[in-house]
């Protein structure tokens, strides 16, 4: 059944809670790319996706902040106090964008349109006072995807708003690409069977869409038509799984109020999972010893994990009790209420028989994700096979971001695939951090170099980490130059080297490449 | 009146107590696997749960990844803490199961105690960096609670002869390394022949010595023939 959605959407919410002004040119940047511009930064060219150096290339004055989802959350709260004024259903799925049906409050106040107008003329004064204008969107449709879209098209209307008439979303999609569905590998097939818009995929039997593309093909097909993006199989929980934590004495502070939640957080977890079942909308209650009371609805697209819970706590709470004094309560938190409204069947998170997943990779997870709360995101790194010629590019660290038996899975193919040239196994065991000066001299003791076509001027004989040519370490034997020339075709990614292995008289083996007529020690095999 | 049987009995001798309750298994027999060629090094043919390994000499680094190449292959954790400069290749290279490894830079944050602490228990083997300085006291905590949480901590120094606040249960010692393969101008590095020493506390006591093929000619470890009576093995009798 599709419930009518008004949805206000902060694209640059990212931005606007760094309390940057509008005219600043600024990007989020995390796992080196971008998340989220400013308008300024969009003008200069900076897109979503793009890499850093890229980026700064684009736009050399750009300020670059650090993903804080906390901190955006937070921010976010003292725009859903200014909607508490029209419902009390407030739904959050992310900071940037919150939801709520429209069917009392629009009677109300008189009409979607005047609904709409007023939230729209709210949030854009309160944002208007830290100067950025036009930043929001109000849009109303069936259903919250085709409100999310109406939302965006919004940001460019004069009163911000967009009002799709109650039946018309399915019309109104259908000129949409059918990139606007968020999955790319789906978009590319879509695109090469000749279906390009939404109404185009709508069109086609629904038997042909869960043939062809399964579960995931069916629910998106749902989206194209206009129809509620609610799985059929998600309802209200069979019976209460109300988790009620007592906090005595009171919790002043965020993270000791946070840290009672977390064991409140696992037990409905626990109790869902003991059921088969996983959250997908979430009613946390916060109320303190003097009364006060706030109760947000929490919405995740997939399922809330026990650590996403604490997380959605944390950030009411934090918002809370860190946000604008007007709103702040006046005693500790004394009572936490999680009550998962809507459910549906776990299906992702199964404990792994034969490989898979494990207790012991979900115990791992959990120290590796209190490491990277310490030290921060990129602390923590995991291999991932990419394939390639030097020891440095076959695999690299990436970030760690959960534990995933299947990350390696499809990677396989191209770390396997033919690399002409690469660095022959066994592979060297250690990479400089820091670039490493090494001089390679031949027997009199003049410097070896490689001619433009690949060729050594001279036998290597001896190694100086100090760059003079007297003394240093003898070579026992050398095998090379091994020239690589790769990436030609992109200017800034081109390489040009050569590579040299070394065996020396102290026992250790090195990989040395000379790259623009300067030796350097790529790798140690240790 | 009829006694129960365990009752009417004789009492139990003091052998039949101490069956009783002896412990179900011997800390010296909860182990964690390695490779076959390693095995003879150690007194118990495996690594002792919640002991401390030290690794130093060139050669540590292939050696290190070697030792706990058999654990992560049936399912352990493995995390290297500190390490920066370790190539991942190489750690897939010896075939350390992809999905179960994890790097932690602790960089210049000062943390590395705390990060140690929340490591310790959570996953089965500790990979750390000779490097990152730990006071005293902090390692003897860190032991203690390893000791009681059963992980494994095997601390690397690569190039150099250890040098850690950590005192080792077993400590490996790697050196006298010539390579194979490699010509004036042909061929390439295949393998490396490397003496390893053995020495340690309480079982491990008794210093031996091996001589192994690391890496070998399919990038694993192997065990070198003995060349003359430099290579004898002195291996542990069990």
């Amino acid at each position: 059944m599709n419930v009518r959605t008004l949805i206000v959407l902060c694209p640059d919410w990212p931005i606007i809670a760094t309390a940057a002004s509008a005219d600043d040119a600024v990007a989020v940047i995390a796992a080196n790319r971008v998340t989220a511009t400013s308008p300024a930064a969009r003008a200069e060219g900076v897109e979503v996706g793009l890499r850093r150096r890229d980026a700064q290339r684009r736009c050399p004055g750009l300020h670059i902040v650090d993903p804080d989802p906390d901190r955006d959350a937070r921010v976010f709260a003292s725009i859903a106090a200014l909607v508490d004024r029209f419902t009390p259903r407030v739904e959050l799925s992310s900071p940037g964008s919150l939801a709520f049906p429209t069917l009392g409050p629009s009677r109300y106040f008189g009409g979607d349109e005047a609904l709409a107008k007023l939230v729209a003329a709210d949030i854009d004064d309160a944002l208007g006072s830290s100067g950025w204008f036009d930043a929001v969107g109000v849009g109303v449709a069936d259903g919250p995807f085709a409100a999310t879209r109406a939302a965006e098209l919004a940001l460019r209307e004069p009163d911000h708003v967009r009002v799709i008439a109650s039946g018309e979303s399915a019309k109104f999609l259908a000129p949409f690409s059918v990139s606007v569905l968020g999955r790319p590998e789906l978009a590319d097939v879509l695109h090469r069977l000749g279906l390009r818009r939404l109404g185009d995929f709508a069109s086609l039997n629904v038997d042909d869409v869960v043939a062809r593309f399964g579960a995931e093909g069916r629910f998106l097909h749902r989206l194209a038509r206009g129809l509620d993006d609610h799985p059929p199989s998600v309802g209200p929980p069979p019976r209460s799984f109300d988790v009620v934590s007592v906090l005595d004495p009171p919790a002043e502070r965020v993270d000791t109020a946070a840290f009672a939640a977390r064991a409140v957080a696992d037990d409905v977890h626990q109790q869902l999972s003991a059921e088969g079942l996983a959250c997908t909308r979430l009613l946390v209650v916060i109320e303190t010893d003097a009364g006060e009371r706030l109760e947000r609805i929490w919405r995740h697209e997939g399922a809330l994990s026990s650590t996403g819970i604490v997380d959605r706590v944390r950030w009411q709470l934090d918002g809370w009790l860190n946000g604008p004094s007007a709103q702040r309560p006046s005693g500790g938190v004394s009572r936490l209420l999680l009550v998962p409204d809507e459910v549906m069947p776990a299906r992702g998170r199964q404990q792994g028989f034969w490989g898979g997943e494990t207790e012991a990779d979900e115990r791992a997870g959990r120290a590796l994700a209190r490491v990277q709360g310490m030290l921060g995101v990129a602390a923590v790194t995991v291999p991932e096979q990419r394939g390639g010629r030097g020891p440095a590019d076959v695999v690299v660290r990436a970030p760690f971001i959960g534990v995933d038996g299947e990350r390696n899975q499809g990677r396989k193919a191209v770390a396997d695939a033919p690399w002409p040239g690469r660095v022959p196994s066994p592979l060297p065991t250690l990479l400089p951090v820091d670039v490493m000066p090494i001089d390679v001299f031949d027997a009199m003791g003049v410097p070896v170099w490689v001619s433009g076509r690949g060729t050594l001027s001279a036998e290597p004989s001896r190694v100086s980490f100090d760059g003079t040519s007297r003394g240093g370490i003898s070579i026992l034997g050398w095998a090379g130059p091994w020239p690589c020339d790769e990436r030609w075709w992109d200017q800034l990614t081109h390489r040009r080297r050569a590579r040299l292995q070394l065996s020396l008289s102290d026992g250790r083996a090195l990989l040395v490449q000379i790259e623009q007529g300067r030796w350097s020690v790529e790798a140690i095999y240790d | 009146m009829v006694l129960p049987a365990a009752l009417s009995s004789s009492p139990p001798s003091l052998q039949e107590l101490a069956e009783r309750i002896r412990p179900v298994v011997l800390a010296r027999q909860a182990t964690i696997a390695v490779a076959e060629p390693l095995e003879r090094l150690l007194p118990d043919a495996g690594l002792t749960r919640g002991s401390t390994i030290t690794i130093g000499g060139v050669g540590a680094t292939s050696l290190a990844l070697q030792l706990v190449a058999a654990a992560s292959q049936s399912g352990s954790w493995v995390v290297v803490v500190g390490l920066s400069d370790l190539a991942p290749a190489a750690v897939l290279e010896a075939e350390l199961d992809a999905d179960r490894v994890a790097f932690i830079d602790p960089g210049g944050s000062g943390r590395q105690a705390d990060v140690l602490a929340a490591l310790i228990g959570a996953v089965d083997v500790i990979v750390l960096d000779a490097r990152l300085y730990l006071r005293p006291a902090e390692s003897r905590r860190l032991a203690s609670r390893l000791r009681e949480r059963g992980s494994l901590l095997v601390v690397v120094s690569p190039g150099t002869a250890v040098n850690s606040s950590f005192s080792a249960d077993v400590s490996f010692t790697v050196g006298d390394a010539q390579w194979e393969g490699l010509g004036c101008g042909h061929g390439h590095l295949r393998s490396r022949r490397v003496r390893v020493g053995v020495d340690g506390r309480g079982r491990a006591s008794r210093t031996a010595r091996c001589e192994f093929l690391l890496p070998s000619t399919d990038a694993l470890i192997a065990t070198a023939e003995p060349e003359g009576k430099d290579g004898t093995v002195v291996a542990f009798s069990r």
